[in-house]
Order: structure tokens, then C-alpha cells, then sequence
């Protein structure tokens, strides 16, 4: 459903992402890992629209995505929940949610997130900003989640967070895609990562240097040195 | 203390919120454009100066009524607001150190708008007519002008807080304010919200103009003053927060008034503003801000 060629991301002439190629099927896993600065963050934030971007190719279901505005991306189908969580945080968690759709969330889908997120459903009227790290990722996903996109990108989900809050991560990803929801998942945690994904693709200092199944890249020597630490 | 005493207090009191929430309408357009930009518009003192000149025209060219003069002073501010914000801010604000920019292109938007009015009508204060009248409850006197401000502007400044608080636009200036790359990760359309703060701040700030005038008269320098004053109450608020100000412009409006009573009007806002000074001295972030 995503199909990326030679995408290139550069700030003020320093490039942080090289020209690379990915594609993403429908109900897809696939993960995006790579160390502190390989340019995870600025793939998805040029898929979003969020950073100018060059591609050779940048095609949502068919159609040429380059160039549209973010909310017209987030109308096709994609939507991102951003590293850092980047939650609203003297907004509600409601307001929060309702802003996930641009011009207005719908009654029926807060009520699926709540059913997906219990916590955040007890803590509806609460300051976003009073919520732990683990609550602020569940409502950063949750927020994506309000624009019922076909693709949902991920951007460090499990950055600083507990083993089980991972764990409930996992679960999520599960469930986003038993509902037919493709998923992007950027992360330096490449065991986690590849543990929920069905492919990844290796970003080293912007370009794609390996990419396949995960189970492979799990056992993969040179993957296991760099980023699973064993 | 004595009856006398005590009902001049109380008059002073009501005088004093009228012209406290007349500040409130003006130092408000300074907050919601420093919430979406973290910028001070220090044009604004020029845009609430039109505001009263728009009425002023309104009144005498075309005869309207002093009240129907208000839209007009509303539109026509709101008007300079986006013309404001398209040539001085939008071109500059996103550059390298863009907001320090911001500061001085305002500012001189503003002197060019002050010189442009002397040039053309000279500084020579005019007579400007609110509503006539006075209303006396009890041993209270209170001008019909002061009490329709408190009227106007008391419901501008719900219908206000009801926009933020409520509406799905109030709540994209809310999430710009708090996260700028998160609201335009959820596909805010910034530069759309941040053109429509501008347009209704000025708004708000030329109706404020427009209602503070009669009280004195108008003349081309009456947005200095303006400006300063709001300046003073929403950094002593705390910058940026919509309630802190509208709290602080009534108290200082309540003070200025009480105070006026034993010094003379420029002293009573120099102390008004020694106090604030105080607050920010005790509290750098304002009395409402976060600590
Ligand atoms: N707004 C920016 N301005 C300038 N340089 C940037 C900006 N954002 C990212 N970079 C640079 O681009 C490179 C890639 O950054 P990016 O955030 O995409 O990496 P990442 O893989 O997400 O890293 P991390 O795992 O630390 O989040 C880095 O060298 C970074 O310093
Ligand atoms: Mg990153």
C-alpha cells in the first residue's frame, strides 16, 4: 500500500536520510531500526509530510502522496505518533483524542480506543500532562488511532518505558493489525521490534544497508553484534 | 471607616472592572498570539488606535451610532490584524532567530500605522461620544459608557473563552500552543490558526479601542499607552495564559482606580505597574504561570 523510492531528508544541507526505497502491504509489520541519528525519525516525519522531503517515488494505494499538506495524508491513510509521545498536556485525554482526526473525532472510535486502552478510558477528563510515560505512549498511539488510518507509523513506542509496558506495545501492534491496520514501527529496541514485525529494514547513517524477514535479521551476526547487543 | 469612604471605594471598584475588562479585551489579543507564536505583537497598540479611528470615521462619515460603530471598529482592526501578520510576521518568523525578528517588525509596522494617522489627521485629540448618560443605584454613580463596557466586553470575553475552551478551533490554538510539532503531526493546519488568532486578537483589540476611547478622547496616540498596559498585565499574568489575563487586567483596572482616588492618574499606573513588578520579581513567571 506504501511504495518509497530514493526518499532523501536533509537539514540545512546536512543529509539525514540518503535515498531510500521501502514498501509496506496492507496488514503488513514492518519495522525500522537503526541507532541514535540513522534517521528513523525523519523517514516518518517525511512520510507524514512534516519535514520537506525529495522522492523519486512516494505512492499511498497507488497515488502520488508527495507535496499534499499532512492532513490530507492523514485523510488517505497514514498517521503517526511521534517520538517523545507529544502529547497535548494541559489538554484532556478526550481533547487529545478528538484532535487525532483532523476536523473532529468521531464518538464510536474514542469508544473503540477506550475499549483498546482501559487506563486511558478511567482517565478520560485528566491532564494528558499527569499521565505517566507509559499512559502518554498508550494515548499518543490511541490519538493516531482516531484518524482510523490503513497505515499507522511508530515512532520509539518503547523509548524509556518498563519491560511490561513493551510487553502491553506488543499487544497493541497485535491487535492494530488483526484490524487489517499496517503498522511502521521505528525503533532503536531492534529486539522488541523485530519480535513484532514481519519484516524490517536496517538504517545505518540514512541508507538501507540490510532488510528482510525479521526472524532472519533476529539471527542475522552482524544484526545481533550492532543492535541486540550479544 | 466612614459611609462616605466606603461608597467612593465601591464606586472606584466598578469603575475599575469596567476599565479592567476593557484592558482584558486588549491584553487578550496580546496572550493568544503570544500562545500560538511565542511572539509579543508589539504592533498591537497601533491596531487597537485604528480600531478607535475606524469607530471614530464610522460615527462621523457615516453617521452611524456609537454601537453599530463597534463591528466596524472590530472589522476593521481585524482587517489590519491579517494584513499585519501576511507582511510583518508570516515572512520573517520562520527564519533563523525569526522571533527575535518578529519583535521589531511588529514594532515597526506599528510606528509606520502611528505615522501614516499623524500624518493624515494631525495629533490633535478628538472628541469621541460613547453612550450618554449616567446611572445612579443609590448613592453609586456610574457612566452608561462604563457600564455598557462592562456589558460588551464582559460578553466578548465569554464568547471568547467559549471559542477556546469549546470548539474544535479553540482547541487546535490550544494543541499549537502546547506542542507545535504534535499539532502539526495530527494535521493542523498552523498557519491557518495562526492567521485567525491574528485577525481575532486584532479584532478584539480594535473593539477595546473603540470602547475605551469616549472615556477620554481619541487621539493617534492612545496605542502606546495601550500597548503598555497590556504588555504589563499579561507578562505579569504569566505569558500566555488566557484566564491569568483576564484575571490581571480586571485587578489592574480595580487598582488603578482605587489608587486614583489619592494620587493622579499617571501616578496611580506607575504604582499599578510597580506592583506588577513586584509580582514578577516574587514570581518570574507570573502570578498564573507555571513556576
Ligand atoms: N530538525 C532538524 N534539524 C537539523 N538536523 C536534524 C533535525 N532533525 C534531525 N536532524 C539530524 O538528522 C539526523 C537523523 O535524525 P533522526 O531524528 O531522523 O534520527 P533517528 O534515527 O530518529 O534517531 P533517534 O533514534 O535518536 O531518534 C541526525 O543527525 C539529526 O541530528
Ligand atoms: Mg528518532
Amino acid at each position: 500500500m506504501l511504495e518509497v523510492e530514493g526518499l532523501e531528508v536533509s537539514y540545512r544541507g546536512n543529509c539525514a536520510v540518503d535515498g531510500i526505497s521501502l514498501s509496506i502491504a496492507a496488514g503488513e509489520v514492518v519495522a525500522l531500526i537503526g541507532a541514535n541519528g540513522a534517521g528513523k525519525s525523519s523517514v516518518l516525519k517525511a512520510l507524514m509530510g512534516l519535514v520537506p522531503a525529495a522522492s523519486k517515488r512516494l505512492d499511498l494505494d497507488g497515488s502520488p502522496i508527495a507535496g499534499l499538506p499532512t492532513r490530507r495524508r492523514i485523510q488517505g491513510g497514514l498517521a503517526l505518533s511521534p517520538e517523545g509521545r507529544a502529547v497535548f498536556p494541559r489538554m484532556s485525554v478526550d481533547e487529545n483524542l478528538s484532535l487525532g482526526r483532523p476536523g473532529g473525532g468521531h464518538e464510536e472510535d474514542r469508544n473503540a480506543i477506550r475499549r483498546m486502552f482501559p487506563r486511558l478510558s478511567e482517565r478520560a477528563t485528566q491532564a494528558a500532562g499527569t499521565l505517566s510515560g507509559g499512559e502518554q505512549q498508550m494515548l499518543a498511539i490511541g490519538r493516531a488511532l482516531m484518524a482510523r488510518p490503513r497505515l499507522l507509523l511508530l515512532d520509539e513506542p518503547t523509548l524509556g518505558l518498563a519491560p511490561v509496558i513493551v510487553q502491553e506495545i506488543g499487544r497493541i501492534i497485535d491487535e492494530v493489525r488483526a484490524a487489517g491496520t499496517a503498522v511502521l514501527v521505528a525503533e532503536q529496541n531492534a529486539l522488541a521490534a523485530l519480535g513484532w514485525a514481519n519484516r524490517a529494514y536496517v538504517l545505518t547513517n540514512g541508507s538501507v544497508t540490510m532488510q528482510g524477514d525479521a526472524a532472519d535479521l533476529i539471527d542475522n551476526e552482524e544484526v545481533r553484534r550492532a543492535y541486540l547487543g550479544v | 471607616m466612614q459611609w462616605k469612604i466606603r461608597m467612593l471605594l465601591a464606586q472606584q471598584i466598578v469603575n475599575g472592572l469596567s476599565i479592567g475588562l476593557n484592558y482584558a479585551l486588549i491584553a487578550l489579543g496580546l496572550t493568544l498570539v503570544f500562545g500560538v507564536l511565542h511572539v509579543i505583537n508589539f504592533g498591537h497598540g497601533q491596531v487597537v488606535m485604528i480600531g478607535a479611528l475606524a469607530a471614530l470615521y464610522a460615527a462621523e462619515l457615516l453617521n452611524l451610532p456609537y454601537v453599530l460603530t463597534l463591528p466596524v471598529a472590530a472589522a476593521a482592526a481585524g482587517l489590519l490584524g491579517v494584513v499585519l501578520h501576511l507582511a510583518a510576521v508570516r515572512p520573517v518568523v520562520r527564519r533563523r532567530d525569526g522571533h527575535q525578528d518578529v519583535l521589531l517588525t511588529t514594532f515597526a509596522a506599528g510606528l509606520l500605522i502611528h505615522e501614516a494617522v499623524l500624518a493624515s489627521r494631525g495629533p490633535a485629540p478628538a472628541r469621541f461620544d460613547g453612550i450618554p448618560g449616567v446611572l445612579h443605584v443609590g448613592p453609586l454613580m456610574l457612566t452608561n459608557q462604563r457600564l455598557f463596557i462592562i456589558i460588551v466586553a464582559g460578553l466578548t470575553l465569554l464568547a471568547l473563552l467559549y471559542l477556546i475552551r469549546m470548539t474544535r478551533f479553540g482547541n487546535e490554538l490550544r494543541a499549537l500552543a502546547e506542542n507545535e510539532f504534535a499539532a502539526r503531526a495530527v494535521g493542523i493546519d498552523t498557519g491557518k490558526v495562526i492567521l485567525v488568532t491574528f485577525a481575532m486578537s486584532a479584532a478584539i483589540g480594535g473593539l477595546g479601542g473603540a470602547l475605551l476611547a469616549p472615556l477620554s478622547a481619541f487621539s493617534p496616540n492612545i496605542g502606546q499607552g495601550a500597548l503598555m498596559t497590556a504588555f504589563v498585565i499579561v507578562v505579569a499574568a504569566g505569558l500566555g495564559s488566557v484566564w491569568g489575563t483576564v484575571a490581571f487586567a480586571a485587578l489592574y483596572g480595580i487598582l488603578e482606580s482605587v489608587l486614583s482616588l489619592t494620587f493622579d492618574q499617571g501616578m496611580a499606573s506607575a504604582t499599578v505597574s510597580g506592583l506588577m513588578l513586584l509580582i514578577l520579581i516574587a514570581r518570574p513567571n507570573g502570578l498564573f504561570g507555571k513556576a
